[in-house]
């Protein structure tokens, strides 16, 4: 236990008081509390300050009585009074009922209110509904996103389906502010793009069209409000100021609302698309090659989805006309067609919004689960105070006040839990907005990275449908145990032998209520027994790499860098003390992949053909650091150099992608940037084949690699970087360590680069598979949860029967049944309850767990062994919840049970 | 019967147990220690507003009057409210008690064997 549990406690006390004497009553408790605490240790103390919290709860409620005018009004303070007292007294059935509510309606809320956000509120932009992303038909549903800019150019001036477009792209941008290096999240967009978003400048204006027409004439720049206030101290004459970017000044022109953070959610600076080709490299704004603008267009009014599809074949031939691809690699079959996608829907993760409809499923499950088991417990309760409400029937109560009572009690449960299920749901969203669990490592999704834009927040709509939830569920399951109480009669209750068929009835409706929460159980738990071993599958998923011990950077190179200075690089790291070994890549394992291109085969007499694959370009180091393995012919050296042959390593997927069955050694290629520049006479000699690596995603199979030697300079067009700019060191130092080392070398050297996406490869392995720990951690917390439920259920009902059925084990007994005879007797009917209810389950989640679909990795829906497991591990706490009443049977005395 | 015209009413059974600690405690009469005195010595359980009801109760008819102490760290901070007898009440709790002790005068062994 914490301290903080104490001064919630206390707080709680303090509330108890009247505001006139609060100060020193509260010090009197406090005082006394911590006297216990000392001598008679924190648990006793505790428990006599909860008994202090009712005790002067009770009595708040007394001192109020008499100001409340009306009988009504003093009946109902007298009930709440009389309820408050007789939960007071079984504290246990109280925190029981109102815990499980709480999280069960708390949990649905949040969930709710991020599915809601998810799915059926529109964007925060005009129009939203109108809004699609414009994207190149290939086999993604999604479509291709990225686009070169003067095709997108040409797309705008056609007069098509569309009434506004915009372009954007993402970028992590070197900015100097005041002599300061900033590395700011940016969007590089084009002047309609604030437009579309509906997103007015709040100081000073946003681009002009003008200034998307003339590359690098106009350096402008837009600050977000964070960066504003950060790097200009939120200066309202900051407009004509301005950051440096590569040498040359943007003057700040405008400042963005603190509500708009762009596409990314952390956007804090828009640069105009034009001068892209300065602070980017040359060409990239105005040339074809470049692919990395996103293109979002709004409808005009009137204009269906459908009847825009149907445009898209002429308008997709008529902006091919007007801007051609160079690179027809990201399109099927090798020809275009724009497709239009719902804006929502790429900028949430379909599977994200699927994960959270089926956690919203699972907790709705939890909810029933904990009805049923708040229904079972009322009337239980009901049912064991039948004395008491005779005894109060013939002292002149009339049933019409028993029901109140009653219904008071449950009503009181359920307004509590509702406060509480509040609590419940606003730290559970708070944790989900900040932590961001379900976000999909996916490559498409890094826009989808964020709930920003979805204003996840608690609705109070939704909060106040919460608050009526609780109610409802009080009075709905407030009423039976209220009606059967008045009911409840002068007769035989007052006798304490409550062993009527009455009994065995209610008996019975509680069984069924005890079946439902087993087999919701069961289904719940087979859905997080799927997702566990899901995760265990893909944290032990081959990744092709040695992650341990590697530390992974990233540099910033803002210009093109020669070969020496890469080979100076790798020497400085190597340098660092403690670092074993280290080499440069251009794109690192479990890191996202990089640049991917038709790769030419030689033809070998068969027909020519040529295959898509991925390419990294790493020193020869590379292989050993991170721990890939070499599976034929040989890795790369320091002497596949400039002036050496051209030489590659491919990857298995690539081997047998492109010389199926054949031994791809000595074989010979062309890559597409030579192919495309013109410098296609030379062949590039495959000499090994090295293991398959994952790179990008668990999900998909290993595509085709092509390692190239970094020595070996690529023909790329000036700027289309491939460079060996990330860092993997093999190290036991930790990470700051080195990072710090590696930054004090470069800046001694007189190449203060600056340093990124630091990570170690073990951090790495561990993002790929979150998706799975979060959704099992999710998936098991809830099912655990049901099954404890459950097991309380089961125990009450079982309890409940073996105490109707004294008298008839008493017989039993006295004719001579021994406590074996009596244990089997009781676990049978318990037995029995059980596996119905896991009969049931199994069959609700045969034909439920495939809407699991793409959040099981590597397990079936229907896995048998975990189908099997969940069943024995369902029936081992059914019956060992039996097992405590069971026992209590065992014991009957037959002339005690007999007698009463 | 002077006690019950001059203090205007009669004291309550709980009200004596009050009165009774105030003498005992002295000037180390406050909220806590009140409630403490009496829970140790007859087995019941008050609730700090009950003790506080009843003070109040006496401190309006005047058979109690109360000061406000200096804070203190144990009890988080806050100040104590001290208590103490004025002649009223200590008039009205002598004549309690005479009531009491008058009518109780030779029941003694039988009152134990109750």
């Amino acid at each position: 236990m914490q301290r903080w549990l104490d001064r919630l406690l206390l707080r709680i006390a303090r509330l108890t008081l009247p505001n006139h004497s609060r100060e020193w009553m509260a010090g009197d408790i406090e005082e006394d509390y911590r006297r216990l605490a000392e001598t008679r240790g924190r648990i006793v103390a505790m428990r006599w300050l909860l008994a202090e919290i009712a005790r002067n709860a009770g009595n708040a409620v007394t001192t109020l009585t008499p100001r409340l005018e009306g009988t009504l009004m003093r009946n109902i303070v007298r009930d709440a009074r009389y309820a408050v007292r007789q939960l007071a007294a079984s504290p246990i059935f109280a925190a029981t009922i109102v815990l499980t509510l709480a999280l069960g309606i708390g949990a649905n809320t949040a969930i709710f209110s991020v599915v809601d956000a998810l799915l059926f509120k529109p964007l925060p932009y005009p129009h939203a509904d109108r809004l699609y992303a414009v994207t190149l038909a290939n086999a993604s549903p999604q479509g291709m996103q990225f686009w070169p800019y003067p095709k997108y150019a040409a797309l705008a001036r056609e007069d098509g389906p569309f009434e506004a477009a915009a372009a954007y792209a993402r970028r992590d941008q070197l900015v100097a502010v005041n002599g300061l290096d900033l590395r700011v999240e940016s969007e590089v967009v084009t002047s309609s793009y604030f437009d579309v978003f509906g997103a007015p400048a709040a100081i000073g204006r946003v681009f002009s069209a003008d200034e998307d027409t003339t590359p690098e004439r106009d350096a402008v720049a837009i600050l977000g409000d964070g960066l504003w206030r950060s790097a200009f101290g939120g200066d309202r004459n900051v407009l004509g100021k301005s950051v440096t970017i590569k040498g040359r000044s943007y003057v700040v022109i405008g400042v963005m609302r603190p509500d708009f953070r762009g596409q990314t959610g952390r956007t804090q600076l828009w640069l105009p698309v034009m001068m892209a080709d300065h602070f980017m490299y040359k060409g990239a704004a105005t040339g074809a090659f470049s692919w990395w603008m996103r293109v979002v267009a709004r409808l005009k009014p009137g204009v269906t989805s459908a009847a825009a599809d149907a445009q898209m074949p002429a308008l997709t031939a008529r902006v091919a006309t007007a801007a051609p691809s160079f690179l027809k690699t990201a399109t099927r079959d090798g020809r275009e067609l724009f497709q239009l996608v719902q804006f929502r829907d790429v900028k949430v993760d379909p599977e994200v919004s699927r994960s959270f409809v089926v956690v919203l499923a699972a907790v709705g499950f939890v909810l029933l689960i904990a009805c049923a088991n708040t229904a079972n417990l009322l009337l239980g309760r009901a049912v064991t105070r039948q004395s008491e409400f005779a005894l109060r029937r013939a002292l002149g109560a009339s049933p019409a006040a028993i029901v109140r009572q009653v219904l008071t009690e449950s009503l009181l449960l359920a307004a509590v839990a509702g406060i509480a299920a509040l609590a419940v749901a606003i730290g559970l969203l708070h944790w989900l907005t900040t932590a961001k669990p379900m976000n999909a490592t996916g490559f498409w999704s890094q826009y989808a990275g964020t709930f920003d834009y979805f204003a996840v927040s608690l609705d109070p709509r939704v909060a106040a449908v919460n608050f009526g939830v609780a109610l409802g569920i009080g009075v709905l399951f407030g009423i039976a145990p209220a009606r059967a109480a008045s009911r409840g009669a002068l007769h035989a209750s007052l006798k304490q032998s409550a062993d009527s068929p009455r009994g065995f009835r209610r008996f019975n409706t509680r069984a069924a209520l005890v079946l439902t929460e087993v087999a919701f159980s069961m289904m719940l738990l087979i859905s997080a027994g799927l997702m566990v071993k899901s995760f265990a599958r893909a944290a032990s998923a081959d990744l092709g790499v040695e992650p341990r011990g590697v530390i992974t950077v990233s540099t910033s190179m803002e210009d093109r860098r020669s070969l020496t200075f890469f080979r100076d690089l790798l020497q400085q790291v190597r340098g660092i003390p403690g670092v074993d070994d280290a080499a440069l890549a251009a794109e690192l394992p479990l890191s996202g992949r990089g640049n991917s291109g038709p790769i030419a085969i030689e033809d070998t007499g068969g027909e020519r053909k040529s295959v898509r694959a991925n390419m990294n370009v790493v020193t020869p180091g590379f292989f050993r650091v991170t721990g890939v393995a070499l599976r034929s012919g040989r890795l790369l050296t320091d002497d596949d150099r400039e002036t050496a042959p051209r030489v590659a390593i491919v990857n298995r997927a690539m081997a047998q992608a492109a010389w199926p069955g054949q031994d791809p050694i000595g074989r010979r290629i062309k890559h597409d940037f030579r192919v495309a520049y013109g410098s296609a006479d030379e062949w590039t000699t495959v000499v090994g084949v090295v293991d398959d690596v994952v790179y990008d995603t668990l999900e998909e199979p290993v595509e085709p690699m092509l390692y190239l030697p970094a020595w070996q300079p690529l023909g790329t067009p000036a700027g289309i970087a491939i460079a060996p700019a990330r860092i993997a060191m093999r190290t036991a130092l930790p990470v700051d360590t080195i990072v710090a080392a590696l930054r004090e070398r470069l800046r001694a050297a007189g190449a203060p680069l600056a340093l990124f996406d630091v990570a170690t490869m073990s951090e790495r392995a561990a993002r790929m598979t979150s998706r799975y720990r979060y959704s099992s951690a999710m998936m098991g917390a809830l099912a655990a949860l049901a099954l404890v439920l459950s097991a309380i259920g089961v125990y009450g009902v079982m309890a409940y029967s073996v105490a109707m059925r004294r008298r008839e084990i008493g017989i039993r007994v006295a004719l001579g049944a021994r406590p074996r005879d009596v244990l089997r007797v009781v676990l049978g009917s318990g037995v029995k309850l059980a596996a119905a209810g896991v009969l049931l389950g199994l069959a609700g989640a045969f034909a439920g767990s495939r809407v699991l679909g793409r959040m099981l990795y590597g397990v079936t829906a229907h896995d048998p062994w975990t189908f099997a497991a969940i069943a024995v591990l369902m029936i081992v706490v059914v019956l060992a919840a039996c097992y405590v009443p069971a026992r209590r049977a065992m014991r009957v005395d037959p002339v005690v049970a007999l007698r009463a | 019967m002077d006690h019950k015209t001059e203090a205007g009413a009669t004291l309550g059974e709980f009200e004596q147990l009050v009165l009774l600690a105030l003498v005992r405690l002295e000037a180390e009469a406050y909220g806590a220690t009140i409630r403490r005195d009496i829970e140790a010595r007859t087995a019941r359980r008050l609730s700090i507003s009950g003790v506080y009801t009843t003070l109040e109760r006496l401190e309006h008819k005047g058979m109690v009057r109360s000061w406000i102490g200096e804070p203190t760290a144990e009890r988080g901070g806050r100040r104590r409210k001290h208590f103490a007898m004025t002649p009223v009440g200590a008039r009205a709790l002598k004549s309690a008690y005479r009531d009491y002790t008058e009518m109780a005068a030779g029941l003694e062994r039988r009152l134990k064997r109750l």
